[in-house]
């Protein structure tokens, strides 16, 4: 069916609600990268198989990622009227054992993680309610997952529906409040309207420099172009981050609707998703839902029968650190080379194909659909007063569970070592934030709140949200020499500070590797820093020396020990 | 000079032309000019009708048409004859090793090239369809090295690649360059690489710098030029990868594909978006970790 007014929205909910909550058995695999890296399409296949031997009938759904990676592959079975179940761990020769579960109605208690009641999620529509009655003994001895403090300490808005819906069913999305700001705009919004609520949120950029985006949509929308765009900023280059690719394997529409929000609110009638060139899976999840809204009328001409039209296309990046930066991203776009441009003139002013353009990560734009629909005021509120809202963050190196979670922003990191990466503080050396131009702090910092300014005054930044962590296994010089490595493979050669300043800052790292370090090469980065931070062009070269420079000032014996003995 | 005999109109023609030769470069072109003349008259009388053919014939764009021009022959547009096909046709890969062929001419004169070379091809051929060792012929006979030795080498392994494909990919991405990238991915993902052949259609086809494909092909890291081998291994050396002892995972399969005989393509990339699986290893397409990839790395090594 084709939504020609907001009212139609309704009739597609019922029936992904339908879905979510069905009359009969629904089972749910967990197939975003990290579930299809330990097999999910396997545990499918088998499962599918199953059912029809078992003579069992059931909607097997390939769901996206909860965050669990570390439990993948994940199943969860939802049988009508009992508690919704997820069983982590389920390898191939499991599944006939979740087959007879589902016949039998028992649970199977050791791959069983956490189980359902209702699904309710801090903000927002009506919850989806599984069980009905009193819970039965075999299910109450699974812990809830509201009494478990990997979801109780999380605030899941961005990623509510990740691990829930299918990423290739709309129905699923609108069911669950999908597109239901975007009607709300549309129908009883301004443009200036849907701008104030964003500036009202005090929403930061997501990817890294935490620019306010109403700020940022508005100075687009004021700019006068023949057209304008809207580029969503996939393209998440840092390299121990997956939590992006993740969220959106899992959850497209939102991303969408953000998008179609943002066009509204600045005048753009086009919006382009760059993807990073790894992200297969999700370009072909992303491509789909594309068109699915176009085909239900979300996206296009005339959406929900307003005067606003807008389309959305998929481009996939050739594979460069460097496009992440805005302004090297719309050159990628553009089928060129990934090199920033001089700024200004601002994207906002001179963009994409030389229209004002609005840049913004997707996990940004995921935020919005929230903000239309709740408020600005309401989002303002969570997190803390300069930087509010949640983040995602990605939680990778040695800790015990590396998994993805959602926070409200001034969480502190120590409380997401220990409680979503079940690690030990004390077994903690060192940690990064930021990705590679983000410092590296050491375990006495572990304390810091994670937000814009916390960070900013450590030394450090919050990036897009990564958090790398080190043990007493982790040789600091070597990570230093780890990223100058990054840094110099990724420069796109275009200015000299960075090109020829990481090259020297390599060497440099190299000495003390060979023992040969001395006080005045750690002079020489000191003063070289002043010259990258200053002359580079874009972010990328000023901030190359920040890995080496949080060594130096936080690990200062490790440098020492390598210097030559005079 | 003097082996030219003039007709008077063949003089006055010539002269002609040469005044419509830029000043600073008419002296010095005019000894080149005459013995290309020379070459065409073989012995003839020059008429003036031949120095127009001369013109027309052999001169390169963008002179020729301006020269056209001065002589008062018919516009450029108008006087450009169609490409001169094969007189029987093509068999087997005759006629891609012919375009190969021609892609070593600088674009300037390709087309005065593909002319002259084609006749010589037809002749060859006798009637018959032009056969590949008909242009192979053509190749070691008349072309001067290092453009032989290039073109032979190219026809080595051409034929590896069926490129049919390619004009497809092009179709389903109109537009211009904001496309290429899309296309490069597509073709890639066709053959395993960029095939230099394929590079050449598209350079033809959306009418853009062969240097500027190679550029994207070897800025992005995304795309390689080189066919990979049977199996492919890629390492992540992402951060949390590192850290869990990725880089020295690398170093170890480096040494052990370093030698020859190793039928395996080494790659590292920088997240494969499964930061559980740390340090995590692709083998043809398939992730594994710890155990499960060292294993899988001993069978294949």
């Amino acid at each position: 069916m084709k939504i020609q007014k907001p009212e139609d929205l309704t009739k597609v909910k019922t029936h992904g609600s339908q879905l979510l909550v069905p009359a009969t058995v629904r089972i749910t695999v967990g197939a975003a990268t990290c579930g299809c890296a330990k097999g999910a399409l396997k545990v499918i296949e088998a499962l599918k198989h199953e059912l029809k031997k078992q003579k069992v009938k059931a909607d097997v759904v390939m769901v996206g990622c909860n965050g669990m990676c570390f439990a993948e592959p994940i199943v969860e079975v939802i049988k009508a009227g009992k508690p919704r179940i997820t069983y982590g761990h389920v390898s191939v020769d499991r599944v006939a054992d979740v087959v007879k579960s589902v016949k039998t109605g028992k649970v199977i208690e050791d791959l069983a993680l956490l189980r359902y009641d209702e699904d309710k999620p801090a903000v927002c529509q009506e919850p989806l309610l599984y069980a009905r009655g009193k819970v039965t003994a075999g299910y109450a001895k699974i812990k809830e997952y509201k009494k478990l403090d990997f979801f109780n300490k999380q605030l899941k808005l961005v990623s509510r529906n990740a691990g829930t819906i299918s990423p290739e069913r709309i129905e699923e999305y609108i069911a669950r409040g999908g597109y239901a700001a975007l009607a709300k705009a549309l129908s009883n919004m301004t443009p200036q309207d849907v701008i104030d609520e964003v500036k009202a949120s005090k929403l930061r950029g997501r990817g890294g420099a935490g620019f306010p985006t109403g700020i940022k949509w508005e100075a687009c929308r004021t700019a006068s172009g023949e057209r304008k765009y809207v580029v969503c900023n996939g393209s998440e280059g840092d390299p121990e981050i997956a939590m992006h690719r993740s969220f959106l394997e899992s959850d497209p529409h939102v991303v969408i609707e953000g998008m179609v929000l943002a066009g509204f609110a600045v005048g753009a009638q086009e919006g382009f998703i760059y993807l990073n060139d790894r992200y297969t899976l999700a370009y072909e999840r992303v491509t789909a839902a594309i068109k699915q809204a176009e085909q239900i009328g979300l996206l296009g001409e005339r959406i929900m029968g307003s005067p606003f039209s807008f389309t959305v296309k998929v481009k996939r990046g050739g594979g460069a650190y460097i496009c992440g930066e805005e302004t090297a991203l719309l050159n990628a776009l553009e089928g060129s080379f990934g090199e920033p441009r001089p700024r200004p003139p601002f994207p906002v002013q001179k963009g994409l194909f030389g229209m004002p353009t609005v840049v913004n990560n997707l996990e940004t734009l995921a935020n919005i659909p929230l903000i239309v629909l709740h408020g600005g005021k309401w989002f303002a509120k969570i997190g803390t007063s300069s930087s509010t809202g949640t983040k995602i963050v990605s939680l990778s190196g040695s800790v015990a569970q590396r998994c993805w979670v959602e926070i409200p922003m001034g969480t502190s990191v120590e409380t997401i070592v220990t409680t979503f990466g079940k690690t030990n503080p004390k077994k903690v050396k060192a940690f990064q934030t930021g990705g590679p131009s983000g410092g590296i702090l050491p375990a006495k910092a572990l304390k810091v709140k994670l937000d814009y300014d916390a960070l900013a005054k450590q030394g450090t930044l919050l990036g897009s949200g990564g958090l790398l962590v080190m043990d007493e296994s982790t040789d600091m010089v070597d990570m230093a020499r780890f990223f100058l490595d990054f840094f110099a493979e990724e420069s796109c050669g275009k200015c000299v500070p960075c090109r020829e300043g990481v090259k020297r800052l390599q060497e440099i790292v190299a000495t003390f590797l060979d023992g040969r370090g001395t006080k005045e090469h750690l002079e020489v980065v000191k003063r070289m820093n002043e010259g990258m931070r200053d002359a580079s062009f874009c972010a990328l070269g000023k901030t190359a020396a920040a890995p080496l420079l949080s060594v130096m000032q936080h690990f200062p014996r490790e440098l020492e020990k390598r210097m030559a003995q005079n | 000079m003097s082996d030219i005999k003039w007709l008077p109109d063949g003089q006055k023609m010539f002269e002609k032309l040469m005044a419509a030769v830029p000043e600073p470069m008419r002296e010095p072109i005019r000894p080149k000019l005459l013995q290309m003349l020379a070459g065409k008259a073989a012995g003839q009388p020059v008429s003036g009708e031949l120095v127009k053919k001369f013109v027309d014939e052999d001169l390169p764009e963008p002179q020729r048409s301006a020269l056209m021009a001065a002589l008062g022959m018919k516009p450029a547009g108008a006087a450009a004859t169609p490409p001169p096909a094969a007189a029987a046709g093509w068999e087997g890969k005759a006629e891609m090793m012919f375009e190969r062929m021609l892609q070593e001419v600088p674009d300037m004169m390709r087309e005065v090239f593909r002319g002259k070379l084609m006749a010589i091809a037809n002749q060859k051929a006798a009637g018959g369809p032009i056969k590949e060792e008909h242009i192979t012929a053509i190749v070691k006979e008349i072309v001067p090295d290092p453009f032989k030795t290039n073109i032979l080498k190219a026809y080595a392994t051409m034929g590896d690649v069926d490129i049919s494909k390619v004009e497809d990919i092009i179709a389903k991405h109109p537009g211009g360059d904001e496309n290429l990238i899309a296309i490069l991915h597509d073709v890639q993902a066709q053959y395993g690489y960029l095939p230099r052949e394929a590079l050449i259609l598209i350079s033809q086809k959306k009418n853009i710098f062969l240097s500027k494909l190679y550029r994207l092909a070897t800025t992005y890291k995304a795309f390689t030029l080189d066919k990979p081998k049977k199996n492919v291994v890629t390492i992540c050396t992402g951060s949390g990868c590192h850290v869990c002892g990725g880089s020295e995972l690398l170093k170890k399969v480096e040494a052990a594909v370093s030698g020859d005989g190793a039928d395996v393509t080494l790659e590292k990339v920088r997240c494969l978006g499964c930061c559980d699986l740390a340090p995590a290893v692709m083998i043809n397409g398939q992730l594994y970790s710890g155990e499960e990839a060292r294993a899988k790395l001993a069978e294949i090594l």
